[in-house]
Order: structure tokens, then sequence, then C-alpha cells
């Protein structure tokens, strides 16, 4: 069960990071973040020919193109975040369909050490990186630009700069996890990314309920996403169907909230993370 | 900063707003820019700071317009409401594009009369009274190194007591040689706080701007 815990939690850790940082520090409303997770699985898919750091580079890739694709739409074309992002999502889901020929493709790379150090060593690297950039000056940027987006204009500091950084980073990492799932699971699936927002949404909640802090912190979304998959692991084993599973986070999302709302011990945005 | 002959149109093809306007502001004072809604003192205020709006002509010159920036009217849109004070005053100091791998860095400038002003520097922005996050913005101001502010209405939100105490803390920044030239309609705070110039913005018969100077305090 422990092994089972680490090894969804390590699949999924960079995606909570990425949602972590668009959805709960720039407070956007990200709904691409699943086109991202899903077009990095597919663009690894596309480089399996190629080094696994390559593959690894070409899923994060893919992610970022779906964050350049949405910044595109909201930046220059001045189309709403939300709105920019679902048309993302219909173009992605059009693109996916053309890359892969079928709604499924088997994908699995043979790699010559064991998958779980693979998970192992990139969600090291990843928090060691994460953690410290988002102490920095741009991860502060970050969470400045939820709290207050005239902040910038306002400063005479570039606003659509801390956006675009913050986005394709987020998207990045949606997509190296969309990989990992794609490799762990053996395929590539067009539905793959289905509820995957409300995965990171409850992950991050629960990170934040554990650490009450506005500022950026990576343990946010990491022990958000550890929590996360002992509850799903525990309520499994206590015979919950993984099919209502989505259902169950949605409810739990919506008791968290009401409770916090209640007690006035959480402010909530739009997003509610 | 010394203005020179400054004359303004909307676009070439537009009558003067202003015309040969010339005036110096002394530093270290407080001056005041009176007129009522409408008169330009906002248009002004923007020349004054090297802004010119898209397709307006300006003519003359100004000197120190480098060193003047303007304060947004509304400065809640300056601060990040969940942040300290302090960290407030260092998000000032960020880079223009903020660096991946550098850290916060503290404030450049940070006055020793805070305390004057009861200003808990740990409390997060959001629960400060209205004066002092008019305080907390202009000290974010100050962050960027320039010595000439230009206030355009900064108690214009604020009640009695609240203006008042910007109002002191705008006089102490003047100890510290930062010059001002605050619009504000209180004639009774401006007359009881401005020691340097009033300037005056009335229009003409024919829709040109003059201004005046009616007043050079002591």
């Amino acid at each position: 069960m422990i092994f089972s815990i680490l090894e969804q939690a390590l699949i999924a850790l960079p995606l909570i990071i990425g949602a972590y940082f668009t959805l709960s520090l720039l407070k956007l409303p990200d709904f691409s973040i699943e086109s991202a997770y899903l077009f990095g699985a597919v663009s690894a898919f596309l480089a399996q020919e190629l080094p696994l750091p390559l593959v690894l580079l070409s899923a994060m890739g893919g992610g970022m193109v779906v964050g350049a694709m949405v910044c595109f739409f909201n930046q220059i074309l001045h189309i709403p975040f939300l709105l920019g992002a679902i048309v993302t999502n219909g173009l992605i889901h059009g693109l996916t369909q053309y890359c892969l020929g079928t709604s499924v493709s088997s994908f699995h790379l043979a790699f010559p050490f064991n998958e779980f150090n693979l998970l192992a060593g990139l969600a090291i690297i990843l928090l060691i990186f994460m953690g410290f950039g988002i102490r920095s000056q741009l991860g502060y940027s970050l969470a400045i630009y939820g709290n207050n987006p005239h902040f910038f204009d306002n400063h005479q500091l570039s606003g659509r700069y801390v956006l675009l950084f913050g986005v394709l980073l987020g998207h990045g990492c949606a997509g190296i996890s969309g990989f990992l799932f794609a490799q762990s699971n053996g395929f590539v699936d067009l539905t793959m990314n289905f509820g995957i927002l409300l995965l990171c949404l409850t992950a991050i909640m629960v990170g934040k309920f554990f650490l009450k802090t506005h500022r950026p912190n990576i343990l946010v979304p990491l022990i958000g996403v550890f929590v996360f998959f002992s509850i799903q692991q525990l309520l499994l084993r206590m015979g919950l169907n993984l099919k209502y599973f989505n259902a169950f986070q949605a409810l739990f999302i919506l008791v968290i909230l009401s409770l916090g709302h209640r007690k006035q011990t959480l402010t909530l945005d739009h997003l509610g993370v | 900063m010394q203005v020179h002959q400054l004359s303004f149109r909307h676009h070439k093809r537009a009558s003067y707003f202003f015309r040969d306007i010339s005036f110096d502001l002394e530093r270290g004072k407080m001056h005041a820019l009176h007129g009522k809604n409408g008169m330009g003192k906002t248009v002004l205020l923007n020349l004054l700071s090297l802004k010119v709006p898209p397709n307006g002509v300006m003519e003359g010159r100004i000197i120190g317009g480098e060193n003047a920036i303007l304060v947004n009217q509304r400065f809640d849109l300056m601060i990040a409401d969940q942040f300290s004070f302090l960290e407030n005053l260092k998000f000032a100091c960020i880079n223009r594009c903020p660096h991946p791998f550098s850290r916060l860095k503290p404030p450049l400038f940070y006055p020793d009369f805070l305390e004057k002003f009861h200003i808990d520097i740990s409390k997060p922005a959001s629960k400060l009274s209205g004066g002092q996050r008019q305080i907390l913005a202009l000290l974010m101001v100050l962050q960027r190194e320039r010595n000439i502010l230009l206030l355009d209405e900064p108690t214009a939100t604020l009640d009695e007591q609240n203006a008042r105490i910007v109002f002191e803390f705008l006089k102490t920044l003047t100890l510290k040689n930062v010059t001002l030239l605050v619009v504000c309609h209180d004639r009774e705070l401006t007359n009881h706080f401005v020691d340097g110039r009033h300037l005056h913005l009335e229009m003409g018969a024919t829709g040109l701007r003059r201004l005046e100077c009616v007043f050079h305090g002591a």
C-alpha cells in the first residue's frame, strides 16, 4: 500500500506543483492544465525513440506549448483566461487525435533501471529546483500576481513576463506528469486528462489545510499530493469503488469549502486554493 | 524641477490644451496644484512625469522629469494585500523582470519614523488603516529612487483623520529632501501643510488652460 501511495504521488507531484503555480499562486482559472498533462504525454509518445532526457524535455515542451497557446490567447488576443483555456482544450483535443491517429496508443519505454528510481530522482530534482525558485523574486511575483494583478503595471514591472513564466513552468511540469502517467500505465489515452483539474484542486486544498500560508511554499503541493493519495488508498481499501472517486473528490472540496466558510478559517477566492 | 514653456495638444490638429507654461518647484518642499475637475491637473502631472498620452504633442522643457514619479490615485492597486508592510516594501524593489534565482532584496528606503504613525510592519497590508496603506504605497514608490513625487489626490478616498496622517507623513518626506506636488481639494489641509508653491489651473475663454502661481508659502 505504501509503495502504491508513493508511486502515484511521485507521478502526480510535477502536476500538482504546476497546478500550485497556476491555480494557487497566480490564481488563474487554468482549465488548460488538463491539456498540458495530455499533450505532455503525447509529446513524449512522439519522441519515444529518443534518449530518456530528451523524452522528458519533449514532455515538458509539450506542456509548455499548451501554456504558450493559452498565454497567446490571453495576452495577445485579449481573450479572458478561462475562455482561452477552454478554446485551447478544444484545439489540443484535435491535435492529439491527429498526432496519435487513434484515441488510445500503447506506450512503454524500456529503462535500464528501476522505474521507481526515475520517479524518485525526478521528484528530488524538481523539488530542489522549484523549492529554490519559489522563494526567489519570481516565485514571490507569482503570488503577488495572484493577490493583485495590477501591482506590476503600477510599479512599472512586467506582469506579462510573470504570467508567461508561471504558466509555462506550471504547464511544463504538468506535461512531465502526463508522460509519467502514460509510461506507468503503458498507453496514451485521449481521455487520460479528464478529472485532473479536480485532483489538482483537492491536493492543493489538502496541502493548504496543513500549511496555512499565502507565501509560496513547495511543501504545499508536496504534502497535498502525498496526503491525497494516502486518503485515496485508504478509501479504496475500505471498499470505495474507483469509478466514484471523482464524485468523492468533488464532495470533499464542497465539504472543505463550506466548513472553512462557516468557521471563517478560509479566505475563499474564486478557486478556493 | 523646472518647467520651461510647456505646451501640450492632445493630437497634432487639436488646439492647445496648455501653452507656454513655466514654473519651478523648489527641492525638499511640498507644493500644491489646485483646479476644478476637468482643468487638466492629471494631464499636467502625467506630462511632468514625462508620460505623454498616445498621439499627444508636448513642447517645451521639463528639467527633473526623469526623477519624478506619478503616484496612482488608487493606491490599493499598488499593494499586495495578503503580505505584510515590510514584504510589500521588498516587493517594490523587485527587478523589472523578476529573477528566478535572486532572493527579495531589503528595502532601499526605510524611514526611521514609521513608529510615529503606529505602523506594525509585520501586519498584513489588508489590516492597515487607509492612511497607513497610503503611506505604504508612497514608500513603495520611493524604493525606485525618485525624489520628486507627483500625487494625484492622495487623500481622495480617506477620512479626515487618515488624510491628516498622510499629509503629516508627506511633510516628513520633505525633510528627507523629497519634492512633492500634491493635487488636493481640501484647502484647509494644503494651507496647513504646503510650504512651497500653490499652483492654480484655470480655463480661459478659448479653452486654453492657464496656470497661475497664486501663493508662495514660507
